[in-house]
């Protein structure tokens, strides 16, 4: 089946097979491994990206589906060189440790400061609600998405 | 991976894709089960049917006294409706405590009902409200039917092969209002251990209230004795503690009936669990309902 989509602002057209999991596309086909695989069922976030400006699993999405659609992964954040400023919140105020939730953890709150560009502690908080992070650095990871929120508000 | 995959984007092509359809093939709206189930490698599969591109199927409208949510509609998009908030409060609050915001930006209430878990958060608001499911067939026909004839068991509905829930119609009924409350094992992204979705007619006192109880059973359960117990009179203590011994002898007489073991191995103990657990639902319930009132 050949689909037309755009992939970090992108435009591809690619004979796909449509009922694999967008997770396998976009690492094996796109080559795009930022995106992580973890329990590839829905519970822990880890394989997070944006499709039409919403965060969603790409272990519960088929290739098919991203067909006519825009997909953004982590490697989109980066713009002419420079990290997205969540990115450099997550360093600043060293909100990774082990980093295997990191790009996961990063699209859920790029999709809010999308959709909401100044959000609430509990909106910070629902919005990343599911990803997990086993290194358990919530606290460091919500005061990350909110310096950024406050960065673009200031800028 | 031999499946085939059609992804319609108009309602006659998924009629057509319906009339292809074998006892092998499955329909995929947002995914969130199947893909969690069989990861699209299910070799027994012979064809999937994508509903994610049928604009018609993800829109929620007014229609001469109902209001019309495709069955595609997400979760996020349901809380989120203006309609809906309006007039079907319970169900934007059920939409807003479905797993996480992943799943709410792609789970469908669509996918919610067919999957028909007993612990599915739109069941008992969809009861509630006295909805009917739209069904289409192969032949590019619809028809209707209520939803509490449409849910028929734990994984069961009534929908026939070859055919495709195609939308959720609600009558709206002015002057009333609704709440929803879920207990799961955790504050988010959870699954209900109970839930209760509740409707009454605003004035002085709680008047014509209708209530059903989800995840205790295969299928929602009308509460028929909260109208007795709660309406026209100031509640209070007395009111709430008989309304829970009675929610309690019903889960103990699901309980005690229940034909199979539970999935999971709990103790003894934590089979009590919903029996003890169903006072803060009582109690946070109405809780709500004043709060609304």
């Amino acid at each position: 089946m050949i689909i037309n989509f755009t992939v970090n602002g992108k435009s591809v057209s690619m004979d796909v097979m449509p009922q694999k999991r967008l997770l396998d596309f976009i690492r094996e086909d796109l080559l795009l491994t930022g995106t992580k695989e973890g329990c590839a069922e829905g519970e822990c976030g880890a394989c997070t990206v944006i499709l039409n400006k919403k965060a969603v699993h790409s272990c519960l999405t088929m290739t098919g589906q991203l067909d006519g659609g825009e997909l953004m992964t982590v490697e989109g954040l980066e713009k002419d060189g420079e990290l997205d400023v969540l990115q450099k919140m997550f360093i600043k105020k060293s909100a990774v440790q082990c980093g295997f939730c990191t790009s996961g953890m990063l699209m859920s709150a790029k999709a809010l400061l999308m959709e909401n560009p100044h959000p609430t502690q509990e909106e910070i908080k629902r919005a990343i609600a599911g990803n997990i992070c086993r290194c358990g650095g919530y606290r460091e990871i919500k005061e990350a998405v909110a310096s950024a929120a406050e960065m673009e508000k200031e800028e | 991976m031999n499946s085939n995959y059609i992804q319609p984007r108009t309602r006659q092509e998924l009629s057509q894709a319906l009339g292809q359809m074998t006892e092998n093939s499955r329909i995929i709206a947002g995914g969130t089960d199947l893909m969690a189930s069989d990861h699209g490698r299910d070799s027994s599969t012979d064809l999937y049917i994508s509903l994610f591109c049928l604009g018609d199927m993800a829109e929620i409208y007014r229609e001469d006294g109902w209001v019309r949510i495709g069955a595609g509609a997400v979760h996020d998009a349901i809380e989120k409706n203006p309609i809906i908030q309006e007039n079907f409060r319970a169900l934007s609050m059920a939409c807003s405590k479905v797993g996480s915001q992943q799943i709410r930006n792609k789970g469908t209430i669509g996918g919610n009902l067919v999957n028909a878990s007993p612990a599915g958060d739109m069941l008992p608001c969809v009861c509630l409200f006295l909805g009917e499911v739209e069904i289409l067939r192969a032949d590019d026909t619809t028809y209707r039917m209520p939803a509490r004839d449409f849910i028929l068991g734990a994984g069961k509905t009534a929908l026939k092969p070859k055919e495709a829930l195609y939308a959720v119609w609600l009558p709206i009924q002015e002057g009333r209002s609704s709440t929803f409350v879920k207990l799961g094992s955790r504050k988010e992204v959870t699954i209900a251990q109970i839930s209760m979705a509740v409707s009454w007619e605003k004035g002085e006192y709680f008047q014509k209230i209708e209530g059903y109880l989800g995840a205790v059973d295969t299928r929602p359960i009308y509460l028929e004795e909260m109208n007795h117990i709660l309406s026209g009179r100031a509640v209070g203590r007395e009111e709430r503690e008989e309304l829970v011994s009675s929610l309690r002898e019903r889960i103990r007489v699901i309980r005690e009936n229940r034909k199979r073991p539970p999935k999971l191995k709990i103790t003894e103990a934590e089979q009590l669990y919903k029996e003890r657990a169903v006072r803060s639902v009582v109690y946070d319930a109405i809780d709500q309902m004043e709060g609304e009132s």
